[in-house]
């Protein structure tokens, strides 16, 4: 039984450095926010979900997962911009209109920099992360606590499903009041196993001559410049192109 | 007679609420064997264990290694676990990294070793458990026989002179369990020392070079494996039972199958090739 989480240990650039996935995603997203024209940015949603599905060969059922929550907020996030009512100054009254376009640009631009954060979620391990926030000199109590929520975490989610299967083994989930029982039953249980569960690691890991600091290592890896450099020229030349449309528009 | 790498003298331990785990234990293990900690479910094996790491501070009694005092203090402590290497019942009490590589190195840089002198451990650590190609994996994904050797790989690589593990077969399928003690067996023939508890007797038979039983939270008996299960004495009232090789042996001899004088063998693959070789002797 594993607990969820967007990363796709699948992927093809699991062994890539993850400063070039960094500067992949990181320098699409400037684009997502900054391109003015909606042309760039079809392009850039393009490219990345091109990239990320095509040459890292993420599942798409991962990337699509991970695209859904934020693609509903962002729907209804746009409904605002969409009906935008109000008091008409000269006559005084009432009045609704539809924007299909401003909405349609804040979807598209939102859509754009979410496939971005994406990308990098589903290519990206945890680890590598914290390697690459250890790499720029990051405070290391925020990525040993970044670590250990993570790690409790994916604890805390197996012990979920394991307590809800032995509820539903015994016909805990049989009614709509027995769900409510067993769901009550459950977060009541989940803080002292949680604790428990705390408690016994600190003992494994006093074993292992822990004291106070989780240091460890990464695998070593080796940044691939030519690759950075193709990557890094895509971005130059997709900016200028939005330069080049964003004076057109002008 | 040489002096005992790992000794526990009138040890006591009490749990809060007074529950006794252990109630005098004295044990001495000696550099190079391999002892199980034998008894049935609530004997203090898992204490005496935690006990001789330094986990636990007993209530009285000591903990020597190589003959010298335990300290419970930060270097006392260090010392010890530079030299025993514990693996707990369930691994994924002492897997927290995100990865198996990251994972093994937690134990060597608390030694304070080099980041390289570090990478080369858990280098050797993987290649000797079969881990090398599992490296980037997050713990949480692996199965339980793999969970199990990512943890005895954190062990090895801190290369400590004694090994103690909790019921090292626990939930494993019986293909995991030979591999598991295959890598065992060739960490002992490497010269560390080794320290298991268990309930399984066949195990315990098979296996150890030397037998401590626990009852109630004591050692009530302590041999090698034929002498503990010979009679059955030791084992009677302990919540255990005699091999089943021993079983077949037992059996075997009343109708004088099995001569008295021949030595009961203690794995199943000796008393296999034991029967054939007294089968051609009555064909011949």
């Amino acid at each position: 039984m594993n607990a969820r989480e967007i990363y796709d240990p699948d992927n093809r650039w699991r062994l890539r450095h993850p400063a070039e996935k960094a500067v992949f995603a990181g320098g699409m997203l400037l684009l997502s926010v900054a391109a003015p024209s909606g042309v760039v940015l079809g392009v850039v949603l393009a490219t990345v979900t091109a990239t990320t599905l095509l040459l890292a060969a993420v599942s798409w059922r991962k990337f699509a997962g991970g695209m859904a929550a934020p693609f509903g907020f962002l729907l209804v996030g746009a409904i605002p911009v969409l009906v935008a009512s109000g008091v008409n100054p000269d006559t005084q009254e009432a009045e609704w209109r539809l924007d299909v376009a401003a909405a349609g640009h804040l979807v598209l631009r939102g859509l754009t920099a979410t496939a971005c954060l994406v990308s990098f979620a589903t290519t990206t391990s945890l680890p590598e992360f914290l390697g690459l926030l250890r790499a720029i000199r990051c405070p290391e109590v925020l990525t040993e606590w970044m670590l250990l929520t993570y790690r409790f975490s994916q604890s805390l989610l197996l012990t979920v499903a394991s307590a809800h299967l032995a509820q539903q083994l015994r016909l805990g989930l049989g009614s709509p009041r027995a769900r409510v029982r067993a769901a009550g039953l459950l977060g009541a249980n989940l803080l002292p196993r949680s604790f428990e569960k705390a408690k016994r690691l600190e003992r494994g890991l006093e074993c292992r001559g822990y004291d106070g600091q989780l240091r460890t290592l990464s695998p070593r890896r080796r940044v691939s410049w030519p690759v950075l450099g193709l990557v890094v020229a895509v971005q130059i030349l997709l900016a200028a192109w939005a330069v080049a449309a964003g004076r057109g528009n002008l | 007679m040489s002096e005992p790498i790992l000794e526990a003298r009138n040890v006591e331990y009490a749990y809060p609420g007074g529950i006794v785990g252990l109630a005098g234990v004295t044990l001495a293990v000696d550099a190079g064997e391999k002892l199980a900690l034998l008894g049935a479910n609530g004997c203090g094996k898992t204490t005496l264990l935690l006990s001789l790491c330094g986990v636990l501070k007993p209530r009285s009694g000591e903990v020597r290694l190589s003959g010298r005092l335990v300290e419970y203090t930060r270097a006392g402590l260090r010392n010890l676990r530079q030299r025993v290497g514990t693996l707990l019942q369930d691994a994924d009490d002492q897997l927290f990294a995100g990865s198996i590589y990251e994972d093994v190195s937690f134990g060597p840089l608390n030694l304070g070793c080099t980041e390289a002198e570090t990478r080369q451990r858990v280098e050797q650590a993987l290649a000797a458990m079969e881990l090398t190609d599992l490296g980037d994996r997050p713990p949480y994904r692996l199965s339980g026989g793999q969970k199990k050797r990512t943890a005895l790989a954190g062990v090895a690589a801190m290369k400590p002179a004694v090994i103690l593990l909790d019921e090292p077969t626990a939930n494993l399928d019986p293909h995991a369990s030979t591999d598991l003690l295959a890598l065992l067996d060739q960490m002992h023939g490497q010269g560390t020392t080794i320290v298991f508890s268990t309930h399984d007797v066949d195990l315990a038979y098979a296996w150890a070079d030397r037998i401590a039983v626990l009852d109630g939270g004591r050692v009530s008996a302590c041999g090698s494996p034929e002498e503990i299960f010979g009679d059955g004495q030791a084992v009677r009232g302990s919540g255990l039972r005699t091999p089943w090789v021993l079983d077949v042996v037992n059996a075997l001899q009343p109708s004088a199958l099995w001569p008295s004088e021949l030595r009961p063998p203690r794995t199943p693959a000796a008393l296999v090739k034991q029967l054939a070789a007294m089968r051609i002797e009555n064909v011949r």
